[in-house]
């Protein structure tokens, strides 16, 4: 330091007048040599009353119990600076202060030595300080006591924070996540919509939260759903990303209840449309048979009742063998030629007691118009062809008229049941062959028809379509494969 | 037959079921122990049908296309105070707590769960079953 220039006592003083701390001068038997006006000012003394004043006289005997003597004379004894000292000032009637301070050996004229002890009072700073470290901890105790996993990523999605929710959901400590990119955290595919989400900080949009599952210690990954938001700084400038997510892992489970609990429902109620479909045929049958057994005169009646226990055992053999095909939907075994025409027959000859009355039947193409074969299994297809008229019965109530018609397309039989009702709802096309779908708010059908049909057909590598309207009413279109012999007779007749 | 039936003049019976072949069992059961019988497939034709005319018993199935059978009885009842009202079902059974509380309320005089013996069919409609009609 070049101090040629400065008057050196001049200096003294001015640093003495101006510094903030209170700085006092002993020499080595420790009586003061010189105080500053901040000394004095903070002991509300004056310079008389202390100057020559062993220290242990001017100080208040709050100070005493510090070892602030031994240190001055150590430091006068081996030269070596002390600092950064705290001492504490406890006085009746005030507030307890906290002291820095620091002693540095001084060369004193004459050969002597002393010291200058330089004291802060940094109890306002310490409070500060421990105000900010307290509301930091408050600020991480949030985070850490989140339920939800709490992540903070920089701007190019590599991890800074983790918090506990997200070590106890993941497995993984902060120590292991930190460092890493957020992307690799998430299950594929949807680790690739992270990074392009990263890539368009920009566009980052808190309001909408997006479902990623998360991957865990095990391997496994759990249903999470994320938000995600800028860090912006003062300036406005993106400084990184908080990822909020929330585990869904007990919602999921909870969910998963509330559907099990429906399925049961719902399993109820197909059980008590089931026991109706059986226990009706079940009833006409009986109350047929006890008519019989008491002898009744009528031969027309005895007739009747024989065939209403027949067709009554049928129905219900016909509920059963629907519900064991779609509780066992088993392969077709073997396949014979099929004439489709005694299909059709058969089935309408076995529906027609549902018919309302008032309906009428149209072959179309007419029957003579010569036998029409597929490759399949008879009674399966007669199943089929039963719960498709039925179901045109149904449709209506108050009679109309059947379309039954069958013709060959190349290597396609077709088949078509119409019927004049009043057409399926658009919304209720989809779910046709879903089982159990009925639009019978009683639930009184099954809603088994349509769907066993469409896997039967399914299942002879054919397909079932439907044409519906309002004003037309709604038309089944069943495909299935031509007799093989005939396909391959074709076949012969083209390749000569 | 007993005696005391053909006595009576025939009383005319409702039965309302959508099912057909029910209906006519439920017609040749009831006419067999003589008496005659109107058969309905829906809840709004039973309920046009009872506003016309008296009948003694109305035979009732639980679940119609246009309405619940229980529903359906309390709309007969408002009509016909006095008619005798079975229900009738392939749904439930006769121990169903909502059949066993249309019972301790009266809105029903007996039930019957299908299939049925033509016996209880007829106690039923004499209404000396003593309101347990368990077949």
């Amino acid at each position: 330091m070049a101090l040629t220039p400065l008057d050196h006592e001049s200096f003294f003083h001015a640093v003495m007048a101006t510094i903030p701390s209170s700085i006092l001068i002993l020499d080595h038997r420790l009586a003061v040599l010189t105080v500053n006006h901040n000394f004095l000012e903070k002991s509300r003394s004056s310079l008389d009353s202390i100057l020559g004043r062993q220290l242990r006289e001017i100080f208040p005997p709050a100070f005493q119990d510090t070892s602030l003597d031994r240190q001055i004379r150590e430091v006068i004894a081996t030269g070596h600076t002390l600092r950064r000292q705290r001492m504490t000032y406890r006085a009746p009637g005030v507030s307890l202060r906290v002291y820095s301070y620091s002693i540095c050996p001084l060369q004193l004229l004459g050969g002597s030595r002393g010291a200058i002890l330089v004291m802060d009072d940094v109890t306002d700073l310490l409070q500060l300080s421990e105000e900010v470290r307290r509301t930091q901890l408050h600020l991480a105790s949030i985070v850490e006591s989140a339920g939800d996993l709490i992540v903070s990523t920089d701007p190019a999605g590599t991890i800074m924070t983790w918090n506990a929710a997200a070590e106890k959901a993941t497995g993984h400590t902060l120590l292991e996540a930190r460092g890493s990119k957020f992307a690799e955290h998430v299950e594929e595919p949807h680790n690739l919509e992270v990074e392009a989400c990263f890539r368009g900080i920009a566009e980052i949009d808190d309001r909408r939260s997006v479902e990623w599952p998360m991957r865990c210690r095990g391997g496994e990954n759990i249903p999470v759903s994320w938000r995600l938001s800028r860090m912006t700084d003062a300036s406005g400038e993106v400084t990184g990303v908080v990822v909020v997510g929330r585990n869904l892992v007990e919602q999921r489970a909870m969910e998963a209840q509330i559907r099990q609990g429906e399925k049961l429902a719902a399993l109820g109620m197909v059980i008590g449309g089931i026991a109706h479909e059986i226990r009706n045929p079940l009833g006409v049958s009986s109350a047929a048979a006890q008519l019989m057994r008491g002898r009744i005169a009528s031969p027309a009646l005895l007739e009747e009742c024989i065939g209403k226990v027949i067709a009554g055992i049928d129905r219900a053999s016909v509920v059963v063998e629907s519900l064991l095909r779609f509780a066992r939907p088993g392969p077709i075994a073997e396949t014979t030629k099929v004439n489709v025409l005694d299909v059709l027959k058969n089935a309408l000859m076995f529906a027609s007691g549902e018919a309302a009355a008032g309906t009428g039947v149209e072959w179309n193409p007419p029957l003579a118009a010569g036998a029409v074969y597929a490759e399949g299994v008879q009674n399966l297809l007669e199943l089929v062809v039963i719960n498709l008229i039925l179901n045109a019965f149904q449709a209506m109530p108050n009679g109309g008229r059947l379309t039954i018609g069958a013709w060959r397309e190349g290597r396609r039989v077709v088949i078509e049941i119409g019927d004049t009702g009043p057409g399926i709802p658009e919304a209720n096309l989809s779910k046709i062959f879903d089982p159990f779908f009925t639009t019978r708010a009683d639930s009184r059908r099954l809603g088994l028809g349509l769907s066993v049909s469409h896997s039967i057909v399914r299942q002879h590598g054919g397909d079932v379509t439907v044409r519906t309207s309002p004003s037309t009413g709604t038309t089944f279109v069943l495909l299935l494969p031509v007799a093989r012999e005939l396909d391959a007779a074709a076949k012969n007749k083209k390749a000569s | 037959m007993p005696a005391s039936d053909v006595q009576r003049p025939p009383e005319t019976i409702l039965v309302v079921d959508d099912d057909q072949d029910m209906c006519w069992a439920l017609e040749a059961a009831l006419a067999s122990v003589g008496y005659r019988v109107e058969t309905v497939d829906t809840a709004q034709r039973a309920i046009a049908s009872v506003a016309e005319r008296a009948f003694a018993v109305a035979f009732v199935d639980a679940r119609l296309p246009d309405m619940d059978g229980l529903r359906l009885v309390d709309r007969l009842r408002d009509l016909r105070p006095a008619m005798r009202i079975v229900m009738i079902s392939g749904y439930y059974l006769e121990d169903d707590p909502r059949i066993s509380l249309a019972m301790r309320e009266s809105r029903i005089d007996g039930f019957l769960a299908k299939p049925f013996q033509i016996a209880t069919i007829a106690n039923a409609a004499r209404g000396n079953d003593g309101g347990n009609l368990r077949p």
